[in-house]
This record gives C-alpha cells, sequence and structure tokens, in this order.
C-alpha cells in the first residue's frame, strides 16, 4: 500500500487535534458530573421546600375549615335547636303591639307602645342575641343592628306627626313590611351562616 | 366650653316646616352627638359632666344612648360612669334605655378584649 508522505503532516495534525479533543473530554467530563449531581441535589432541595410549602398550606386549610365547621356546629348548637323560639317570640310581639298604632293613640298610649317593643328588644338581646358573641362578633353585630334599625324605625314612625299610621296603606308600609323584611333578614342571615 | 351637654343642641330640626324632633334614636345619630359635643374630651378635663335631657323628649333608644357614651363607658366602666355622669331629665324614663346601651358598651367590650 503507498502511503504519501505529503499526507503525513496533515496526519499528524488530525491526530493531535484529536488527543487534544479525547484529553479535553477526559478533564471535562468530571465538570459535567459535579454539574450533574449539584443539579439533581438542587432540584430534590426544591421537591423537598415545595412539599413542605403544599403541606403546610394544606394544613392550615384543613384547620380554617375546621374552625368553620366548629362555628356552624356551635350556631345549630347553641342557637338554633334552642333558641330560635325566642326570636320568633319577639316578632309576634312586636306584631300584636303595633296593632295598637292602628288607632288612634294619646300620648301615653303611644308611649306604652314605645316603650314595650323597646322592652321586647332588651329581652331578644339578652336571650338570644348576646350568645351569638360566643360563636361569631360579626354575626352578634349584624343581629343586633337589625333588631335595633327595627325598634328605631318604629320609633320614629310613632312620633312622627305626618306619618298617619291609622291609615291602612300606611301601615303596612312603615310597620308590617319593615317587620317582616326584619325577620326575613335576621333569619336569613343565620341560615346562610359560613362559619 | 363647659362641663354640660344639653341634648336640645343636638335635635333633628326640619327648618321648612319647623318640626323639631322628639326622639333620638340611631346609631348614627349618637356618634353625631358624640362628635358634636364632645363629650369624649369632656370626660377627659373634668370630673363631673352634665347631660341635660329636654323635657319633652318622647324617646331616647338604646342604639343611640351606645353610641353616645361608647368611648367613655368603655374607657371608665360602669360605676364610674354613673358617678361622674349626672343625667338631669323631667319626667322622661330613660334609666332601662341606659342600662341597656351600657351593657351592650360593656358586652362588646368583652367580646374585643378575647
Amino acid at each position: 500500500m503507498h502511503c504519501d508522505i505529503s499526507l503525513l503532516p496533515q496526519l499528524s495534525d488530525t491526530s493531535l487535534v484529536i488527543n487534544n479533543i479525547f484529553i479535553q473530554k477526559q478533564v471535562s467530563l468530571p465538570i459535567l458530573d459535579s454539574i450533574y449531581k449539584i443539579a439533581m441535589i438542587l432540584i430534590a432541595a426544591f421537591n423537598i421546600a415545595f412539599a413542605l410549602y403544599i403541606f403546610k398550606v394544606k394544613n392550615k386549610k384543613d384547620n380554617d375549615s375546621e374552625e368553620k365547621n366548629r362555628r356552624i356546629g356551635f350556631l345549630k348548637t347553641l342557637v338554633l335547636d334552642h333558641s330560635m323560639i325566642d326570636l320568633y317570640r319577639f316578632f309576634s310581639l312586636i306584631d300584636i303591639e303595633t296593632l295598637r298604632l292602628k288607632s288612634k293613640l294619646s300620648k301615653l298610649e303611644k308611649k306604652e307602645v314605645n316603650d314595650a317593643i323597646i322592652a321586647f328588644g332588651i329581652e331578644l338581646r339578652q336571650r338570644f342575641i348576646d350568645p351569638l358573641i360566643a360563636i361569631d362578633n360579626g354575626l352578634y353585630s349584624n343581629v343586633l343592628h337589625a333588631v335595633d334599625e327595627l325598634i328605631d324605625g318604629i320609633t320614629n314612625c310613632i312620633y312622627d306627626e305626618g306619618i298617619n299610621l291609622t291609615h291602612k296603606p300606611k301601615f303596612e308600609e312603615q310597620i308590617n313590611q319593615k317587620i317582616q323584611k326584619t325577620k326575613t333578614s335576621i333569619i336569613s342571615t343565620l341560615f346562610s351562616y359560613k362559619g | 366650653m363647659n362641663n354640660e351637654i344639653n341634648l336640645d343642641d343636638y335635635r333633628s330640626r326640619d327648618k321648612v316646616n319647623k318640626i323639631v324632633s322628639k326622639v333620638f334614636t340611631g346609631r348614627d345619630r349618637g356618634v353625631v352627638v358624640r362628635e358634636k359635643s364632645k363629650i369624649d374630651e369632656l370626660e377627659n378635663d373634668y370630673e363631673n359632666v352634665r347631660i341635660v335631657i329636654p323635657e319633652d323628649i318622647y324617646s331616647i333608644n338604646p342604639s343611640f344612648f351606645e353610641e353616645l357614651f361608647y368611648n367613655v363607658v368603655k374607657k371608665i366602666g360602669k360605676d364610674e360612669f354613673f358617678q361622674r355622669f349626672e343625667i338631669e331629665y323631667q319626667g322622661y324614663d330613660f334609666s332601662d334605655k341606659l342600662t341597656e346601651a351600657i351593657e351592650r358598651i360593656l358586652r362588646d367590650r368583652n367580646a374585643l378584649e378575647k
């Protein structure tokens, strides 16, 4: 086989290049290996941190959910099962007492009606509304304010000389409808309570 | 500024029909009168404070009293309130409404302190 001597330098250069590449590869392999290992460690660390984060978030969600369920349970046990009768009684008493306003009343009679509805409100606060503090301050405030608004509204009507409650439609609008609206609102607030 | 608050100064007045309100109701009204009368400052500056209820008042509801006295009762409590605040009235029996208001304030205070 004839070997062209002129090619020898080129061959030698090529082998040198190949050698260099091989040597470089030998040097770069450990570096690549290290980079690979570091990357694996970082990925593992991230996975652990992420798993811990998910665990914490889920735990908090579970605790919050448990707390809400506990409050709903309290509302049912403390209030809905035992005290709703007081709420219905309050509205019955208000209904009956305000019927007197359909007749023309003296100052003293108006005072009697007004004092009576305020007294009913005080009794309701003591028997029904106060226990709501044990469950939720917001619930307590909402129900108390609704009752106050009703009672204040009736007081204002009683003593407003521009409102004639002996006129049936006016009585219906200023008294009856307000009573029904408040009753619906409070019952709705209680039964839609989500903790 | 003296240590007297006359509720007559804080009545709602309809200037057109010349009607003066004979009731004090509602939290909003209570807040307005509390701020205008500067009752919280009076409590701070004076040992005794006098509240005058006009003769022709028909009703002062607990919601009004509750807001009017809210800061004062929260700060000094029921006993000191009755020692330092003299309420002058003629005829209108407001005691049960005032007691109701104070009980509510103290209950609010206790609820918030939990």
